[in-house]
């Protein structure tokens, strides 16, 4: 006993004792702080639980309450449940493992109201992250169906002034022409150079000319002497091929150039539809052929409902992912004396979170009573090697339903998601579409509808379509005051069009393949609105563009003129020195070989002589 | 006055009636508390010890101020530490993974790269700490504290007056 000390004992007995009765009384608010805490993070806003109790000996946790605010209204609750109680499994914990064999959450509510808001202490504010490739083209699309310029182009029409337009759209034609004259200006001064003795050797072949010329064969006296000027004639040809060959190739070199011209000519041409293309661009000029109003009227709704469901799910898994990973990435910074995790996987051993089975039931605040099932939520799923699924339906008495199925499979590589939900023969009152072109109809005032999401992802790969159908729907239309005459017709071709609709249908199919968005709406609606708009604005829309354009020609026209006619000159001097010097070559030629023949002639003919007195 | 506090209380540790042996075991149990997370298992376990055995209690209080800011300076290091033999070292990890499924050991927090490089630490400090600081007490009361009693300001306190009324109070409260 001399190293026991008998007051440890006492303190210690007395500290148990403690932590026995802080056990009955605190532990459950302490944990109720912690899973508020915890939840709250998850949420981004108020998580609440009332009435946790926690028995770790009898293996239970039940509360009568939980209340987690939905993050974007904090006056309201996302869900709302009523009491819970399940049981924990204690050989699990013992290895500070957490296994809920049976769950059963009642009397769940959706978007009700909070007594108190549910908003989070402000944050300091994090530097923003640079956003993803992903994101950033999400963002484009969303820009893209946020903004439709048809429509303001409409306010505008008025308004338009071509010469202006031109002025500021900074044409590129006249610049590309210029850069192109001094690219032929110096090939051809380059030829020009090779060329420049032309004239001396020009005048070389007209004194040979003339020499040759000076010959006069029967006013030779000898045959020594006509012999002597054979040889002369027959040698100049030496000098003659020099010339010649001193500027072979280089009419084909102009003729190359010119060729290389006429191609340029034709290249003006495209520059000069591109320009056009540029003007209309930036006079936001629409093109009415093909008119994509359901992309205008529920692109921004959809693309931020897909946008959050994709940004929750890569969430999920980027979480999970961490939690299951065999040899995780080291954390550069975690926060002081708080380390890093690191959870040894093992198949077929007990995830560290395990939600096995949890019926639920409930009212929404849409009026459906759900009723459904999630099986094997679980914090590792490749531990597990079961796949989560959430299966929901409800109804409402008028025979309204919804169904949602949900396979998230994160045991598998790569991961799959299988998503589908419908609500059909929903009644939709006050319904928002949440865009901001002026002539569109905000939201709908009452409809019956058909909403069918189907969703499949595998990796990063996504497939999904979202088809939409709204029967005898009564649109809801903002006030707008009219600029012009235009878009008064606007808004009466939109709203005539959209009250006569028995029904509005919209199809919207996005895909994410390679890590590259795309996405499509399409409707019967779109002709409809395609050729109304037509009516409305075409006219006035192609007089503008047969403006702009003859504007663009115009500009262009001095440029491509004065080109053409500075480099045909150059190109024809050129030839015309090149093509003067061949015939004075021909020529030189032509006559060295006629004054050799004649010399040749009288050669023999006085030999034939000079025999005859011979032999007489 | 923190740093006076500080010694005072040192020399009070040195000079108190516990053997160097159980200075040296209390530092080096406080030396575990201050440089282990407080929300482990053995963390707890080392408490009871500390309550149980006839430990220097005021070495056990001294170790864990002085150790608790060391872990929080060398907390990186023990991020680096502890990551390396629960991730880097391949031949543990069917070790670590069986222990990790195991009931009970889980609470330690082993699997905390922080707990599990500060634990090492203490693991590889306990002897040179305890050899050290039971060579250290058993100098300083042999050799260094005759001396400093000696010392005439030792002396000046000692015959005042406050130094009557403390050592009254202390008896005082001893009774």
């Amino acid at each position: 006993m001399k190293y026991i000390r008998k007051s440890g004992l006492i303190f210690l007995f007395i500290v148990v004792s403690l932590i026995v009765l802080l056990n009955i009384f605190l532990t459950d608010k302490w944990l109720e702080n912690q899973l508020e805490k915890a939840g709250s993070n998850i949420v981004g806003a108020k998580v609440e639980i009332d009435n946790l109790d926690v028995s770790i000996f009898k293996g239970y946790i039940k509360w009568q309450r939980i209340q987690i605010t939905h993050p974007q209204y904090t006056m309201k609750n996302m869900i709302e449940t009523g009491p819970v109680e399940f049981k924990i499994s204690i050989p699990a914990l013992l290895k500070r493992k957490f296994v809920i064999e049976n769950m059963h959450i009642l009397n769940i509510k959706t978007f009700t109201d909070r007594k108190t808001d549910g908003r989070l202490p402000k944050k300091p504010e994090e530097k923003p992250k640079e956003p993803s490739f992903f994101e950033q083209q999400f963002a484009y699309l969303m820009k893209e169906v946020s903004s439709a310029p048809a429509f303001e182009f409409v306010s505008e029409i008025k308004n338009i002034k071509p010469e202006e337009i031109i002025n500021q759209a900074n044409l590129q034609t006249p610049q590309k022409i210029d850069s192109l004259r001094n690219v032929f200006t110096s090939q051809i001064e380059n030829v020009k150079k090779e060329i420049e003795n032309i004239e001396n050797d020009f005048n070389t072949l007209k004194s040979i000319e003339a020499n040759l010329k000076t010959i006069n064969v029967s006013g030779i006296k000898t045959i020594d002497d006509l012999k002597r000027t054979y040889e002369t004639v027959k040698g100049a040809i030496k000098q003659i091929n020099e010339l010649k060959e001193k500027y072979r190739g280089k009419d084909k070199q102009v003729k190359e150039i010119l060729n290389s011209f006429n191609e340029s000519k034709r290249n003006i041409e495209s520059w000069v539809k591109e320009d056009f293309a540029r003007v209309k661009d930036f006079a936001k000029l629409p093109e009415i052929s093909t008119f994509n109003v359901v992309k205008y009227l529920l692109g921004p709704k959809i693309l931020s409902y897909y946008l959050t469901y994709l940004d929750y799910s890569n969430r999920a898994e980027r979480i999970v992912n961490k939690l299951q990973s065999v040899k995780p990435e080291k954390e550069k910074r975690p926060p002081r004396l708080k380390g890093q995790d690191i959870h040894f996987v093992k198949e077929k051993a007990l995830p560290d979170f395990w939600l096995k089975n949890c019926a639920i039931s409930g009212e929404t605040n849409a009026g459906f009573y759900i009723k459904g099932e999630i099986k094997n939520v679980t914090s590792q799923p490749q531990v597990l090697g079961l796949p989560t699924t959430v299966e929901i339906t409800g109804d409402r008495p008028d025979k309204a339903k919804l169904n949602l199925f949900l396979l998230l499979d994160l045991a598998s590589s790569p991961s799959k998601q299988n998503l589908k939900f419908s609500i059909l023969n929903f009644p939709i009152v006050n319904f928002n579409f949440g865009h901001d072109v002026k002539y569109l109809p905000a939201g709908i005032k009452t409809t019956t509808g058909n909403v069918v999401v189907e969703l499949s992802k595998f990796g990063a790969d996504v497939n999904s379509s979202i088809k939409f159908l709204a029967l005898n729907p009564n649109f809801d239309y903002k006030s707008v005051n009219f600029r012009n005459e235009y878009e008064r017709m606007v808004d009466n071709i939109i709203k005539n069009t959209f009250s006569s609709l028995k029904q509005i249908d919209a199809n919207v199919y996005l895909a994410v393949k390679d890590n590259k968005v795309s996405v499509n709406f399409n409707s019967s609606l779109d002709v409809q609105l395609t050729n109304g708009f037509k009516q409305a604005i075409g006219r006035e829309v192609e007089e503008i563009k047969r403006k702009l354009e003859n504007l663009v020609r115009e500009r262009v026209e001095k440029y491509r003129v004065e080109f053409e006619r500075q480099i045909d000159e150059k190109i024809k001097e050129l030839n015309n020195k090149l093509e003067s010097y061949n015939i004075k070559v021909a020529e030189v030629e032509n006559l060295r070989n006629i004054k050799l023949q004649e010399l040749d002639k009288e050669i023999k003919k006085r030999s034939g002589n000079i025999l005859e007195r011979i032999f007489k | 006055m923190l740093i006076l506090q500080v010694i005072a209380k040192i020399i009070k540790i040195l000079r108190s009636q516990g053997t160097p042996g159980q200075v040296a075991a209390g530092f080096t149990f406080g030396m575990y508390l201050g440089l282990i997370p407080w929300n482990t298992l053995h963390s707890f376990i080392i408490w009871i010890l500390v309550i149980l055995f006839n430990v220097n209690f005021g070495a056990v209080l001294l170790a864990i101020s002085i150790f608790a800011s060391i872990a929080y300076i060398f907390d990186p290091f023990f991020h680096s530490f502890g990551y390396w033999v629960l991730v880097d070292l391949d031949f543990l990890r069917g070790f670590w993974t069986n222990l990790y499924q195991t009931s009970i050991i889980p609470f330690t927090r082993f699997y905390n790269t922080v707990v599990m490089g500060s634990t090492l630490a203490s693991v590889l400090l306990t002897v040179p700490v305890y050899l050290g600081v039971k060579w250290f007490v058993k100098n300083y009361r042999e050799k260094v504290d005759p001396k400093v009693q000696k010392l005439g300001v030792i002396k000046m306190i000692k015959a005042s007056k406050i130094y009557d009324i403390y050592q009254k109070a202390k008896v005082l409260s001893e009774l």
